[in-house]
């Protein structure tokens, strides 16, 4: 069988690598300082498909002959921020193309690129892959791990933190989860074809979006394209794995300053096998989403984005858990006004006003609640919803070597939770509480961030912000079940947090770069964690009670950057570590019931290493390892769910018509467990093999195919709850058709 | 946020109308209580009509009693007065006759004389309850007294033990609509001395204990009833949610156990 698949993949990719003779062309150009339209004397650029590049002149000049085609240029120089550029061969005009470069800042953010757009192909393209959801988009970031509880969207955890510690953006709106057993993580809301790219900071040394200590994902959803007059594509595929049908679509329309860009898609799964042919039982789901948006420019430096997301699924089957989700429904509003423009000091003024709301269904009526220990004989239908209203107001302030940005937010939030018990005998009453008693949340932040080179090789980064929030409950039946459970604890609550980040960067020569960051950062307790009651934690089979009395977690963290980039290579190096005060965990109140409670301290440590290498002109190479650390100090003991050292390895093929892949994913053996505060056990080592690859027959027409665990292990995530095992052999394929 | 405007106007708009209208809650305290009219008694003897009335239908368990009393004459209202309740059981099958715990009227309040009777067994065919009235009537210095049948229903507060010679009997109070969140639970506990005589046990230590039987899981942040007065004994229950649920009494003297029962609530 191995022979026959690599014998199969070798196959498809040697036809193909041969290529035409093309014509060739030339590119001339001048790179500018975009703040004082100067030309900046001996920039870098280069050809990343070919590895090839030039200098430029004093005066900022160059010229580069090339095969006709299509290519990404990348122009960089000391002291500016690099930009890419597509150029084509048949848009090149006689005169000569002008290129703005900013000043330098330091990007604290990691992202991955929706692919399926005019992307670039580079040597991060290894991770350009075409993506089948924002799963996939995540687990592409070093440091981000999922937890699984279904084959469906899985929670992130980023450098071994989750939920409360981290937040989940779009488009930096503020969206919470409905769910009370983190069923609805926000990436469930969001489909890949809605997405332009996911941002992901790391640790809390870039705060501009939300106020936490563990780092921020944001979706960047994609906006309508002024430049597409009438484009659409669409996509149907398939995933053996769980008999998976999908459906997608997007469609551009512009005329003139006004864009609309709308997308929809579909998809219905059965039941997923693991490895060894493992059916997983209700592990099925239905899901639809839509998208709409309209943006229309006013004047050179004005533009008004409408935006509107629905998504909706159903019956969706939770494995690893005691219940599946019967139903989800969300609607994500945002009006936006931009103001733009480039050769002012004042670039940017961003105006956002937004609303979303949540809603979430689940129950067990397709369990056999007779064959559990668990609230044994009883069905337990469960509702959440969440509606969050949100301002933010954002301005950017550009000097030649300093820029300082400002970023206000106004959040309200509203989280409501309630379940019924009912016993499968006649005899017994139903039950009924409430989770989340009406909790409302007024959050008002302030967040600054200040760049400034300090000379071409030193920048520095300055990142503060501050938050106040007031917290209550207004529900009736919420307040009185909290107020019995917890002694004499006001609901009321207000928090006042404060985070402060400072990171420079030395670059020892347009290659290598080091950064030292530090930052001193806090962060509330989330509104389960306050005011929950009765929340289900299966993690370690305790009910949980929120506790008002929360202090904010404190988090002091040094994070070391070692990056070298070449033409055909590019290294990191991360080293981190993070000491967190008062950190939130369940404590003991009698035998079935957690508090949730400030402990002393744990601290975690990581290495992140990642480099990719273009061997040859199609092909390249890709390998990244990451190992956590976390300890509890007050039980002395591991933290649950710390991802054990894992890597990835790819090799990647890639002209103009093929793209091919092989990557390895390979996890070790955790064995440094949490035995005092979860039920989580060792987990074995083991790797799983995949293949991907897409063909673009023609301009109009690309089929996309892979094969996930190719040997069709059965294993599981140290992050899987309940060890549901990993999906087996996945044979996919999907036709992308564009117009 | 709209919300907290709707409250301030409604408020606002709530002073203005008390304000204008500010004479008429004069009245109100009268009809907060609630009650349930029993009967009416002339004693022609002391021109005093007295009236019975009940915060429910009477049960068995603890139950006030309110008496409201009238001289015949004038149609003055009794405000001073010296009151006593007896209650009693004529088991005519059985050729014997009983009383029960009771708290006599400790004076008037909101119009009544309010006493209350603990009943310990339901009226059947041929048990027939009732509860004099002795009354000293200072108003017109007469005295009589009234004798008011009743008809006691069954439930299941009361609760009874025998130790050795000695009989206990233990009542829930006020448990009329449980709610979840905390709740106050309190019970009434006294002895039986003669078939005439249950004073209140006042030093006996009592824990509770609220179960879900269908459930298999208790509450926190209970408090234990402690004794008030009379025989009384207060203290909170936790109800996490709504349904059927237990709560187990233990009351013991010097360890030694008087009753160990549970009362079933249901909570709405």
């Amino acid at each position: 069988m191995r022979t026959f698949i690599l014998t199969a993949i070798l196959a498809l990719i040697i036809p193909l690598t041969i290529r035409a003779q093309i014509q060739s062309m030339e590119l001339r150009g001048v790179v500018k300082d975009a703040t004082t339209n100067q030309p900046i004397s001996y920039a870098h650029v280069s050809i990343l498909e070919t590895k090839r590049g030039c200098a430029c002149d004093k005066d900022g000049r160059f010229t580069l002959s090339l095969p006709q085609g299509e290519y990404e240029i990348r122009i960089s120089a000391m002291g500016y921020q690099e930009k890419r550029m597509l150029i084509r061969s048949q848009d090149i005009q006689a005169s000569e193309i002008e290129v703005s470069l900013f000043t330098r800042t330091i990007v604290l953010t990691e992202e991955v690129v929706v692919a399926n757009r005019e992307s670039a192909r580079d040597l991060r393209s290894l991770y350009d892959q075409k993506f089948n959801t924002v799963d996939d988009l995540s687990s592409k970031i070093d440091g981000v791990t999922l937890i699984q509880r279904a084959n469906f969207a899985s929670e992130p955890s980023v450098r071994g933190m989750t939920s409360g510690q981290i937040a989940t953006v779009v488009d930096g709106m503020k969206i919470f989860s409905a769910c009370v057993d983190h069923m609805d993580p926000v990436s469930a809301y969001v489909e890949v074809e809605n997405l332009e790219k996911l941002e992901i900071s790391k640790g809390s040394f870039d705060l501009s979006l939300s106020q936490n200590i563990g780092g921020t994902i944001n979706m960047v959803t994609e906006k309508p394209d002024f430049e597409k007059r009438l484009f659409t594509e669409n996509e149907a595929g398939y995933e053996s794995v769980s008999r998976l049908k999908r459906v997608r679509s997007v469609v551009n329309v512009s005329r003139d300053n006004i864009a609309v860009r709308a997308t929809f898609s579909y998809k219905r799964a059965g039941d997923f096998y693991a490895g060894k042919n493992n059916r997983v039982q209700r592990s099925g789901f239905e899901k639809n989403n839509y998208k709409v948006d309209l943006s229309k420019k006013i004047g050179a430096a004005h533009k008004v984005n409408v935006s509107f997301i629905g998504d909706n699924a159903w019956d969706i089957g939770y494995p690893s858990m005691l219940m599946d989700t019967r139903k989800t429904k969300s609607q994500i509003y945002s009006i936006e006004h931009r103001w733009e423009r480039t050769s002012s000091r004042i670039r940017l003024i961003e105006s956002k006003v937004y609303a979303n709301r949540i809603e979430h269904w689940m129950d067990d009526y397709d369990r056999d609640v007779t064959a559990r220990t668990v609230m044994k004989d009883m069905y337990m239908p469960m509702f959440g919803k969440t509606t969050t209203v949100g301002v933010t107001e954002q301005a950017l302030i550009v000097d030649k070597k300093q820029a300082f940005r400002i970023i206000g937010e106004y959040y309200y939030l509203n989280a409501f939770a309630d379940m019924t018990m009912e016993s499968i005998a006649n005899n017994v009453s139903p039950m009924y509480l409430v989770n989340l008693g009406g909790i409302d949340v007024n959050n008002i932040s302030l967040a600054i961030n200040y760049d400034r080179a300090l000379n071409n090789r030193l920048y520095w980064k300055l990142n503060a912000r501050t938050d106040y929030s007031d917290r209550s409950l207004h529900d009736k039946t919420g307040r009185r079940l909290l107020e019995g459970s917890i002694s004499s604890a006001p609901l009321h609550q207000t928090y006042i947090t404060a985070a402060i980040s400072s990171v420079m960067e030395y670059h020892f020569s347009p290659a290598y770069t080091m950064s030292v960051a530090l930052a001193q950062s806090e962060r509330m307790p989330t509104h389960l964690e306050n005011y929950g009651f009765y929340l289900y934690n299966i993690q370690d089979g305790y009910f949980y009670m929120g506790n008002p009395n929360l202090k904010p977690e404190q988090s002091r963290q040094i994070e070391c950057r070692l990056i070298s980039e070449h033409t055909a290579s590019r290294f990191q190096l991360n080293v981190f570590y993070n000491i967190i005060n008062h950190y939130v965990i369940g404590v003991l109140t009698d035998s079935e019931f957690k508090t949730y409670a400030n402990i002393n301290r744990a601290r975690i440590a990581g290495v992140e290493g990642s480099g990719t290498l273009n061997l040859a002109a199609r092909w390249s190479v890709a390998a990244s390892v990451s190992y956590l650390y976390g300890v509890n100090d007050e039980l002395n003991e591991p933290l649950p769910l710390i991802p054990p050292i894992q890597g990835s390895a790819a090799l990647v093929y890639q002209n103009e018509i093929i793209w091919l892949g092989l990557d390895a994913r390979v996890a070790g053996a955790q064995k440094r467990i949490a035995g005092k505060t979860s039920l989580e056990d060792e987990t074995k080592s083991f790797a799983v093999l995949n293949m991907r690859g897409s063909i673009k027959w023609n301009s109009h027409l690309e089929w996309k195919f892979g094969v996930e665990n190719i040997f069709d292990k059965l294993y599981h995530e140290h992050l899987s709850i309940n060890n549901l095992p990993g999906r087996g052999r996945n044979i996919y394929t999907g036709i992308i058709v564009t117009y | 946020m709209s919300k907290k405007i709707e409250i301030m106007l409604s408020a606002f708009l709530f002073s203005m109308i008390a304000h204008v209208s500010g004479c008429t809650d004069k009245d109100t305290h009268n009809s907060k209580l609630q009650l349930f009219p029993i009967a009416s008694i002339t004693v022609d003897s002391a021109s005093t009509i007295v009236s019975l009335y009940a915060e429910d239908s009477l049960q068995v368990g603890f139950n006030r009693l309110y008496i409201g009393m009238k001289t015949t004459d004038d149609g003055h209202e009794v405000d001073n007065a010296q009151v006593e309740l007896i209650p009693m059981m004529d088991m005519t099958d059985m050729g014997m006759m009983h009383s029960s715990p009771f708290e006599e009227p400790s004076g008037y309040e909101n119009g009544y004389f309010q006493g209350a009777v603990v009943f310990t067994m339901p009226s059947y065919d041929m048990g027939h309850w009732t509860v004099r009235v002795n009354f000293l009537n200072h108003h017109n210095h007469m005295q009589g007294s009234a004798v008011f049948n009743l008809i006691i229903k069954n439930s299941s507060d009361v609760k009874a033990l025998t130790i050795g010679a000695d009989k206990y009997i233990m009542t829930l109070i006020d448990h009329k609509e449980p709610h979840v969140g905390l709740n106050d639970f309190e019970i009434g506990l006294y002895k039986k001395q003669t078939t005439m005589s249950f004073p209140p046990v006042t030093n006996a230590m009592v824990n509770i204990a609220p179960t879900m039987p269908s459930m298999g899981h208790g509450s926190s942040n209970n408090v234990n009833p402690v004794h008030t007065s009379m025989g009384r004994y207060h203290g909170k229950v936790n109800f996490t949610m709504t349904g059927d649920w237990q709560v187990d009494v233990n009351a013991t003297i010097n360890d030694t156990t008087l009753l160990s029962t549970h009362y079933d609530l249901t909570v709405e």
